[in-house]
């Protein structure tokens, strides 16, 4: 019985021999499992991105609209339109004895304004807000301050800038200071917030922040004085969302004096949710690729199989006269199967020295993050081992079924 | 040389009577099915006692490389019997009969059948490879086999940097390294110059009186008279059996029955050299 020891020496031996097919074999495996994990990590890649995108804007966020969207009722106030939301309801959810998983709470009304600065005009939507927005939708100042609570108390005219309003409006220089013109009334310009970039449907820098109770007096103006647009809600932490949903729920049910759940006036939206379909988004893309680059692995392992099938047929006197030496059929088969296995590793390997080298240079060329998992590259590399050995079957037990005649006198 | 002691053998040398090498009895062989069967060797019976040095002398299409491959246990009989060395060997499977080879067995052929890519020395070693031999007995048995070839000079040259003497000298330690029963070989000369040829029916003959025993198909009657013994073959049955003084009579090379002396020479094609590697 020849040893395993024996067998991978005739295999690599019979490897090195034909350098050049061997090598040819190789490559089809290479590109594969080079694809495989190039495929997989930009995959990887956009979901971490998105993930961290959704994540910025606060993934313990849950929005409250107006408006019922359960329907059971039938129509309640479509979604948005005559609020049924107040401040009131605002500084209720604010309560830390009421609502323990609350931590933060931001009423929001919203919109669009013309404006002007010197000769400059535009027009952006105007968030009217309290001091914890800021937080909650994870932004910066990047000059001077955001608006206090004693700027909301007494509704003061102050003004904080995007940076795309801001370079509008005050193009090269630093607005903090200046005075900007909204709807006809005058706002001196408090703080530059720091650029956040776009999410999918709104641009993150294209929006000037003003206290609530301003913009309620002077902005919205015809509307309910009191009522906003959507209150956000932050909670502790990614584990108590669904505390803080009940807790929010059942306080602005009782605030509003309603009995029956389904009856609500209002929409409690976790933003969890939207994560949830971004990712699901970027998951499918990531699928649909790595079946692609799964295509072109196969192509390789058929390409290992035609090949050790050629190698068969080269070899048939190498075969029949280690056969009349007195190798057996399972000898044979087994130096076939090793020397497939060897081509299906060396392969792997290549595969992912290529892979992961081209997962370090394609972000420096393109925008797209690669990310590089440890577990899919080591199951790159056993797929690839196990791609040689499932293909090199056939070819073997070709080899090992030649009789020895027919062999010897093949060449 | 002092042949005996080059040439050793374990079994049967103290004259006691041990079964035969080779015992064939009713050997058929058939190829094919139906309207197109043809049959290559039609009822043979031959014994071979050891230490025996015969030659089997055939006209290319006689059966002779049948007979070859069903002795080297290559292939099995349609019928009849064989026993290698008491043993039947008419119906064992392909891993058995690769065992009964690697064991019984040294083989020379007519093209070498040398791996290019290996050195001399891995050559002669193959046959200890399969047999699970350890790798350092390995290098020293095959070592010691092509000294005695006169090749000890030669151990790591690739094939293709020997002549076809030498190479066929390499084959020849080959099948002596497992110190084989019967020595098999099939028209070992067929590919060498005369001066070559002489010099490896030379061997044989050394192994001859070393008390091995040797097979040497072949259908050059100036080959086949080197042995003690020619068993003359036409057309898959045996037609002569003899010393060679008897089979050969008058000019030496000229059949004693009606076959014509010179056939098409099988092999006769310039292929020298080892197996190839495309």
């Amino acid at each position: 019985m020849m040893s395993l020891r024996e067998t991978l020496r005739a295999s690599i031996e019979a490897i090195a021999t034909h350098r050049s097919r061997s090598l040819l074999t190789v490559l089809g495996i290479l590109i594969g499992i080079a694809a495989v994990i190039i495929t997989v990590g930009l995959g990887e890649g956009s979901q971490a991105k998105v993930t961290a995108a959704v994540s910025s804007l606060g993934s313990n966020l849950l929005v409250v609209s107006p408006g019922s969207s359960t329907g059971t009722g039938g129509v309640r106030g479509g979604l948005g339109s005559a609020s049924t939301l107040t401040l009131a309801d605002a500084t209720a959810l604010a309560s830390h004895l009421d609502a323990p998983d609350i931590s933060a709470v931001a009423p929001v009304v919203q919109k669009n304004e013309a404006m002007s600065a010197g000769g400059n005009t535009w027009s952006a939507p105007v968030i009217g807000t309290t001091p914890p927005y800021l937080g909650i939708r994870s932004r910066q100042i990047s000059f001077g301050s955001f608006i206090t609570s004693a700027d909301v108390t007494s509704a003061n005219e102050v003004a904080i800038l995007g940076t795309e309003v801001s370079a509008e409006l005050f193009p090269g220089q630093n607005p903090v200071g200046q005075t900007i013109n909204i709807n006809g009334s005058s706002f001196s310009v408090i703080g530059l917030l720091a650029s956040a970039g776009s999410s999918a449907t709104t641009n993150q820098d294209d929006q000037v922040i003003v206290p609530i109770t301003t913009a309620q007096s002077l902005l919205v103006g015809g509307r309910n004085r009191t009522s906003v647009d959507q209150i956000l809600l932050q909670a502790k932490s990614q584990n108590s969302v669904s505390a803080a949903y009940q807790e929010a729920n059942a306080l602005l049910l009782q605030a509003h004096q309603i009995t029956t759940p389904s009856a609500a006036d209002f929409t409690i939206t976790p933003e969890t949710q939207l994560l949830t379909t971004a990712t699901s988004v970027s998951k499918t893309l990531t699928f649909l690729l790595t079946g692609i680059a799964a295509v072109s692995l196969l192509v390789g392992g058929i390409g290992v199989m035609n090949i050790m099938l050629v190698s068969v047929t080269e070899r048939i006197a190498e075969i029949g006269l280690r056969k009349a030496l007195g190798a057996t059929p399972r000898a044979i088969l087994r130096q076939f199967l090793t020397e497939a296995l060897l081509l299906g590793l060396a392969g792997g390997i290549l595969g992912v020295v290529l892979g992961v080298g081209a997962s370090l240079i394609v972000p420096k060329l393109t925008s797209n993050p690669v990310a590089l998992s440890v577990p899919a590259i080591i199951g790159a590399v056993v797929v690839a081992a196990g791609i040689g050995l499932t293909f090199g079957v056939y070819p073997a037990s070709r080899a090992a079924r030649l009789a020895p005649i027919d062999a010897l006198r093949g060449d | 040389m002092t042949v005996s002691q080059d040439f050793p053998v374990e079994q049967g040398r103290n004259g006691q009577r041990t079964a035969p090498v080779i015992e064939i009895s009713e050997l058929r062989k058939t190829y094919g099915t139906g309207e197109a069967a043809v049959e290559a060797i039609r009822g043979l019976d031959l014994v071979v006692e050891e230490g025996e040095f015969l030659s089997v002398m055939a006209p290319s299409g006689s059966g002779k490389s049948t007979l070859m491959h069903i002795i080297g246990c290559l292939d099995t009989p349609t019928s009849g019997r064989y026993r290698l060395a008491g043993r039947d060997v008419s119906n064992l499977d392909e891993t058995e009969l690769a065992r009964i080879r690697n064991r019984y067995i040294g083989f020379v052929f007519q093209q070498f059948h040398l791996l290019r890519h290996l050195s001399a020395v891995s050559n002669v070693e193959l046959p200890l490879v399969y047999a699970g031999v350890n790798p350092g007995d390995r290098r020293v048995r095959a070592m010691e086999a092509l000294r005695r070839v006169g090749l000890a000079d030669r151990m790591h040259h690739r094939p293709t940097q020997l002549s076809g003497g030498q190479q066929q000298r390499v084959a020849i330690a080959r099948a002596l390294v497992t110190d084989p029963t019967v020595i098999l070989a099939d028209e070992p000369t067929g590919n060498l110059d005369s001066a070559s040829s002489e010099e490896v029916l030379g061997w044989f003959g050394e192994f001859h009186r070393a008390g091995r025993t040797v097979v040497l198909i072949t259908h050059e009657p100036d080959v086949a008279k080197v042995a003690s013994r020619v068993v003359r073959m036409r057309d898959g049955v045996v037609v002569g059996d003899g010393p060679p003084e008897l089979i050969f009579v008058g000019t030496g090379t000229t059949f004693a029955g009606a076959a014509p002396p010179a056939q098409p020479q099988e092999g006769s094609e310039p292929s020298g050299g080892s197996m190839g590697h495309r």
